[in-house]
């Protein structure tokens, strides 16, 4: 329970910072005293904050997700292409000059289905035998790398500078300029997976046994497999339509909490839900603050999440004897 | 309850005519490769049978629902993988439950978790990570969990492979124990033959012959000849006061 506390506690901490401290030099008492300002920080400053606090939560939980079903802690929802293809939906869309709400929509639809492809042709693949997750890995990996290299191309045709910054600004990941629109679009698809996931904790928690155990225990995995597959994907998705390709979230908030507070779904959920939120918003305040100009905060987080991730490494590693 | 195999052909050509019933231990042996596992699997439906078919008292299988079918079988598998950390506690309660459905939920599971890591003597595991388990643990967490299911028959594939002498006894002992106090029917694959002295006489003996078919006999009809048949090395048994031993028979090489 002091768990949640501590980290209740840390959120409003990082909460409050974060919308004390911005790009523009605002603090909250002054920002609310001046009718302009007040504009700048209820349209600019709360909406990003918001935004990366359900950011956070979605691409944690995400992730607990995507390492429960492939019983493996080193997975993430990049895994089956959905970031990827989010971002090849995004410059597609980019390229044929669409803005607006259109934008995220299409990079969500996009991304879903590059998702729903990898787990058809994995199904396809071993359409007899069980569901083999080593097999989904690997048409994962595949279509990921296929669909990289056909961004790169797009990336090396593109036609003139703006539609390139927008791009590049995705690929990097940002949390620059969102709003409530962007806030809503995560809500309302992450939101009701988020809920999902924890109604069906405990059947996340069977996910963690060996499935043929499952199978003659009465359950049917490869339809919970699926379930809690388009679940997580659906929140990743949702998040790297609005903000881009943030990695490391999903990998490493998942771990530090399994470390933490053991590997029940029931407490593990909410607690990455929070964690991921936290080094979101620390992330972001971070990305803000630290230098004149803002740093793109996927490329703030991968700069602090691979030594993070080497650690996670090394204390995982069973040395046998 | 009885289950019954008629003119079974299994993925890998073992043909198999036998039955098993609820209240008895059988005793699945054969050599390496021979295909104990496959049948065994292949019972429990996770693999399907080229030819034949399997009854659960007179009902065809393949009618049977999920949730029927984990109320007839339970399985332990050889290797009990798990990655991932979980209590053992909530390991071994999540046995109980047999569907997808959030929102179905089970009477009385914590108090049936704790009575059944007792009857199996691992209370003390109970908040231990099942990750971090010795082999020898780990085979009991199994059993548990497959307790928990409280079907009418537990299917162990060679879970005693890894277990040291005394573990193995513990292990039998356990499996024993729930067979005659809970009337539950077990099939058990093992490399260790001389479980068999162990047993009741009208206990059973699936052997895997090397011809390729299920051979079904009592405990009390399994001679040293037979065994030697199966394992293709001579055997014999060696009766004292303190039980019988297996051993085999070996010659200097010239």
């Amino acid at each position: 329970m002091y768990k949640y506390v501590f980290l209740t506690i840390i959120f409003f901490l990082l909460f409050f910072l974060s919308i004390n401290f911005g790009g523009s030099d605002l603090s909250l008492a002054e920002a609310l005293s001046n009718e302009e300002y007040a504009e700048v920080f209820w349209d600019i400053r709360l909406p990003r904050v918001l935004n990366a606090v359900l950011a956070g939560c979605l691409l944690a939980v995400s992730g607990v997700a995507f390492q429960a079903v492939f019983q493996n802690p080193l997975v993430s929802p990049d895994l089956l292409g959905a970031s990827s293809g989010a971002a090849l939906g995004t410059l597609l869309l980019l390229m044929c000059g669409v803005s607006g709400l259109w934008l995220p929509l299409g990079a969500l639809a996009v991304g879903g289905c590059v998702t729903l492809i990898c787990v058809t042709v994995a199904w396809l693949i071993n359409r007899r035998g069980r569901f083999n997750q080593l097999i989904l890995i690997l048409t994962g990996i595949l279509i990921s790398s296929l669909i990289v290299s056909f961004i790169n191309i797009l990336h090396y045709f593109m036609p003139d500078e703006g539609t390139l910054l927008g791009a590049t600004g995705f690929l990097m990941g940002s949390l620059n300029g969102l709003g409530y629109r962007d806030l809503m679009i995560q809500g309302t698809f992450g939101g009701p997976a988020l809920v999902l996931m924890y109604i069906f904790a405990r059947k996340l928690n069977l996910l963690v046994l060996p499935s043929e155990v499952l199978e003659v225990q009465g359950i049917n995995t490869r339809a919970l497999f699926i379930f809690i597959l388009i679940l997580a994907s659906v929140a990743s998705c949702s998040t790297v339509a609005v903000a881009g390709i943030i990695g490391w979230v999903s990998l490493i908030i998942p771990n530090f909490a399994r470390m933490w507070a053991g590997g029940d779904h029931r407490t593990l959920l909410p607690l990455s839900a929070v964690m991921g939120s936290n080094f979101m918003l620390a992330a972001d305040l971070l990305s803000r603050t630290v230098t004149d100009v803002e740093i793109p905060i996927g490329i703030l987080i991968g700069i602090i999440g691979a030594p993070m991730f080497l650690v996670i490494m090394v204390r995982n590693i069973r040395w046998e004897a | 309850m009885i289950v019954n195999v008629s003119g079974g052909r299994t993925l890998n050509n073992v043909r198999a005519d036998f039955s098993l019933s609820s209240g008895k231990i059988h005793v699945i042996i054969g050599s390496n490769g021979s295909g104990k596992t496959t049948l065994l699997k292949s019972v429990v439906g996770l693999l399907p049978l080229r030819d034949g078919k399997i009854t659960v008292n007179d009902l065809d299988f393949r009618q049977l629902g999920r949730r029927e079918l984990s109320r007839c079988f339970a399985f332990v598998p050889q290797f009990f993988n798990v990655s991932l950390p979980l209590p053992v506690s909530e390991v071994v309660s999540m046995g109980e439950v047999n569907s997808v459905n959030p929102f179905s939920f089970t009477r009385d599971n914590e108090k049936k978790t704790k009575i059944i890591l007792d009857e199996c003597g691992i209370s003390h595991l109970a908040d231990r990570m099942i990750n971090q388990l010795s082999g020898g643990e780990l085979a009991l967490v199994s059993l548990a969990r497959a307790l928990m299911q409280d079907s009418d028959f537990i299917m162990l594939d060679e879970v005693d492979a890894g277990l040291d002498l005394k573990r193995k006894d513990d292990y039998y002992g356990l499996i024993l124990k729930t067979v005659s106090q809970k009337g539950k029917g077990v099939a058990v694959i093992t490399h260790s033959p001389d479980f068999i002295f162990m047993l009741r006489d009208d206990d059973v003996v699936l052997a895997i012959t090397p011809e390729g078919g299920v051979e079904r006999k009592y405990v009390k009809d399994v001679t040293e000849d037979f065994l030697s048949y199966v394992y293709g090395v001579p055997l014999s048994f060696i009766k004292s006061e303190a039980g019988t031993a297996l051993a085999v028979n070996r010659q200097k090489k010239k």
